[in-house]
């Protein structure tokens, strides 16, 4: 298999636990290159851990995870340059400006001019304007654009949004949703994990149920509608909660 | 690899800078150690003879609460996790942690050490840059051992409790041979005098940082 | 591309490399373990109170030397069998290691305590004071605390799977510091009894016939002691964790019955 037709995240049976709690219970799914893929699923279902997995921050127990072809554990600081992750955490530093902490990004990732990089990418998220204030400062939605600006910087391949939507106000995450619109182009991948339905599934061409450390449910776009969604997600989580 | 190791310290120094949150802290409570160990001690004897003592005794107090900020701070920021993600070995990050600590530490230990000189009327005699050695080699190693425990204890349970448990028992030795060593510089003998001590302190720097940048990618994994 | 692998190591039959370990502990079958080490304790407490001679300068108060020395000699051997479990551990990552880890550092601190209690039941009628910071007793409660920093890590260290990791590096690191622990507390100040077994003069030159043959069966008596410890130790040990490993299945299966 060629890399160019290598899908961008090909999981099997990957399993996780943490002592007697089991996280990921034989996670499988595909995702080809180009293509944006939404999980959902309720609070404990798995899906942070698994982000957390394909971002190399955890190790699954066992199972196969290849991203782009090449295995995840051996793939090591390479595949880390075609990753961008956004999560709970912001992975920025309080005390350093938007400009600063961008700026140290782009160095540890070997950018070519990082003083560019860094203006381009504040320019395209709208930070422009708060270079030079301290991230401490900022509101949610703001450190929010600049945790995405820090993912974007190295121009990844693959990008894993962790319940990117949690803390936004309407406004805010309207902003968002219009950003991944925007990444939502042939070069790039997208992994989306949220627990509300109404919003996450727009610009998806897959979506995905994960519940009690599984997927159990898939389908391409265009074989659902809304309500389907709903009432399907309803009967996944009871099962799980049983 | 050291281009990177610059970049990193750099960051940690310039965050450290602009707010200044845990060097304040540190040099404080080394002022505040050093202010009750006066008071320990009734006669002027006394505390010239427990010196040294007192001196590391300050250092490695102040030294785990500087050591508990900076990988606490970390770990609630995703500061280290934001690390993790870039195309860095998880041992060259051992170094950079090493390195950023080890000249927070120095600058406190700077600090502490001028007030030191006040409170307890030291006549250096010349052997400031003895002393400085001894210092810098110490803090070396308690830096090591700092980054790795600090590392784990902050994953744990009791947090940062942790640290002074792992790190007191195991630093022992260094903590020795340093008051040793400042004992004697204070005292005007040369280094030469307490040479074996010297090269203790060197093996022990030595051996821990090398264990500490094997393992750092063991601690950091979930 | 390799086939995944089964979820849970703990339940599939037990993997070649620990064999060795499994036969260390079973080589010889309980009963007769305890059997052993009962007689072995026996015939050393006889040796101890009444076969040895009483020392000339110290009187029977010296005989807490066979029961101390031994003790401190086990605690040393149960830290190097924990070296090296935390080593094979990390290399193979298999929960075995990590188990034997865990009991033998246990144990060891029993020993340890020991070892802390007799020290100043002796020092004190001798040296006339409860405690003294000489080398050997430093370095010993060096070991001892350790030792307990070892259990603490285990007991608050977080999920399993991550307290594996950081006893297995805390051992490592605790050992090698065991030598320069030696030197630094050696060339700080020396009080203790200068070594009476193992001295220039080759392997007991200095003690009397029967004194050493009374160590030495307080050395057998303290080492079987410990076996049969560390084997109860590390079955519960091992127990715990194929409990554990069966609330996960159970966990997995529940959600299969649906």
């Amino acid at each position: 298999m060629s890399t160019q037709a290598a899908p961008a995240i090909e999981a099997r049976q990957v399993h996780k636990h943490f002592g007697h709690a089991v996280a990921l219970k034989g996670v499988d799914f595909t995702l080809p290159q180009g293509e944006s893929l939404t999980l959902f699923g309720p609070n404990g279902a798995g899906k942070t851990t698994l982000v957390r997995i394909l971002a190399t921050l955890a190790r699954a127990n066992s199972g196969e995870i290849r991203l782009f072809g090449q295995d995840l554990a051996e793939g090591g600081s390479n595949l880390r340059r075609r990753i961008g992750v956004v999560s709970h955490k912001s992975f920025l530093y309080g005390a350093l400006t938007a400009s600063q902490n961008l700026l140290f990004y782009a160095r540890m990732f070997d950018l070519a001019d990082p003083h560019r990089s860094v203006e381009e990418i504040l320019e395209r998220v709208g930070l422009a304007h708060r270079m030079h204030d301290a991230v401490g400062t900022f509101s949610r939605g703001l450190e929010q654009r600049c945790a995405i600006a820090r993912a974007l910087i190295h121009d990844p391949d693959l990008l894993l949004f962790d319940e990117p939507f949690t803390g936004l106000d309407p406004e805010a995450a309207d902003q968002l949703v219009g950003l991944l619109h925007q990444l939502h182009d042939s070069s790039r991948t997208v992994l989306l994990t949220s627990h509300d339905l109404n919003r996450g599934a727009e610009m998806a061409d897959q979506i995905a149920i994960l519940a009690s450390g599984r997927v159990v449910y898939q389908a391409r776009r265009d074989e659902f509608s809304g309500a389907d969604l709903a009432s399907l997600y309803r009967t996944a989580t009871q099962k799980g909660r049983a | 690899m050291w281009r990177k190791i610059f970049v990193l310290v750099q960051k940690d120094l310039l965050s450290e800078w602009t707010s200044k949150e845990i060097l304040s802290s540190t040099v404080f409570f080394s002022v505040l150690v050093l202010m009750v160990f006066n008071f320990g001690f009734e006669t002027v004897a006394d505390r010239m003879a427990a010196g040294p003592g007192i001196l590391w005794t300050t250092f490695l107090f102040a030294g785990i609460l500087g050591m508990n900020r900076l990988f606490l701070t970390e770990r609630e920021d995703g500061g280290i996790e934001g690390l993790m993600l870039c195309p860095i070995d998880r041992t060259t990050l051992y170094l950079a942690k090493w390195l950023s600590l080890l000249v927070i530490l120095s600058l406190t230990e700077i600090a502490t050490l001028a007030v030191f000189i006040l409170f307890f009327n030291i006549a250096l005699q010349g052997g400031l840059v003895a002393l400085i050695l001894v210092i810098v080699l110490g803090t070396a190693g308690l830096a090591a051992l700092g980054t790795t425990f600090a590392a784990m204890a902050v994953r744990t349970r009791t947090r940062e409790m942790m640290l002074p448990m792992l790190l007191i028992p195991i630093a022992v030795p260094l903590l020795m041979a340093a008051v040793k060593c400042t004992g004697a510089v204070l005292g005007g003998a040369t280094l030469a005098s307490v040479s074996s001590w010297i090269q203790l302190l060197i093996a022990f720097d030595v051996i821990f940082l090398a264990v500490g940048y094997m393992t750092f990618p063991t601690i950091l994994e979930e | 591309m390799a086939s995944s692998s089964p979820p849970d190591a703990n339940l599939q039959p037990q993997p070649p490399g620990t064999a060795r370990v499994d036969r260390a502990v079973s080589i010889v079958p309980a009963p007769a373990l305890i059997a052993l080490a009962a007689v072995a304790m026996v015939a050393s407490l006889y040796s101890a109170l009444l076969y040895a001679p009483t020392d000339s300068f110290q009187g029977n108060i010296q005989r807490i030397f066979y029961i101390h020395m031994p003790a401190a000699l086990t605690m040393y051997i149960a830290v190097t069998l924990l070296f090296f479990a935390s080593v094979l551990y990390l290399q193979k990552r298999d929960d075995r290691w990590d188990e034997v880890g865990a009991a033998a550092a246990e144990v060891g601190i029993l020993f340890g305590t020991v070892v802390m209690i007799t020290g100043p039941m002796w020092a004190r009628p001798v040296w006339g004071t409860w405690w003294t910071w000489d080398a050997k007793l430093t370095s010993t409660f060096i070991l001892w605390l350790i030792l307990i920093a070892y259990l603490m890590l285990r007991a608050y260290g977080g999920a399993p799977e991550q307290v594996a990791r950081f006893c297995a590096v805390l051992g490592i690191i605790g050992f090698l510091d065991l030598p320069i622990i030696h030197f630094s507390v050696m060339w700080w100040r020396t009080m203790h009894p200068q070594p009476v077994v193992l001295t220039e003069g080759g392997l007991g030159a200095n003690l009397p016939g029967s004194m050493l043959a009374t160590v030495a069966l307080g050395m057998l008596a303290a080492l079987l002691l410990f076996a049969v410890l560390f084997r109860y130790r590390l079955r519960v040990e091992r127990m715990s964790r194929r409990l554990m490993a069966m609330r996960r299945s159970l966990d997995f299966s529940q959600e299969e019955n649906l």
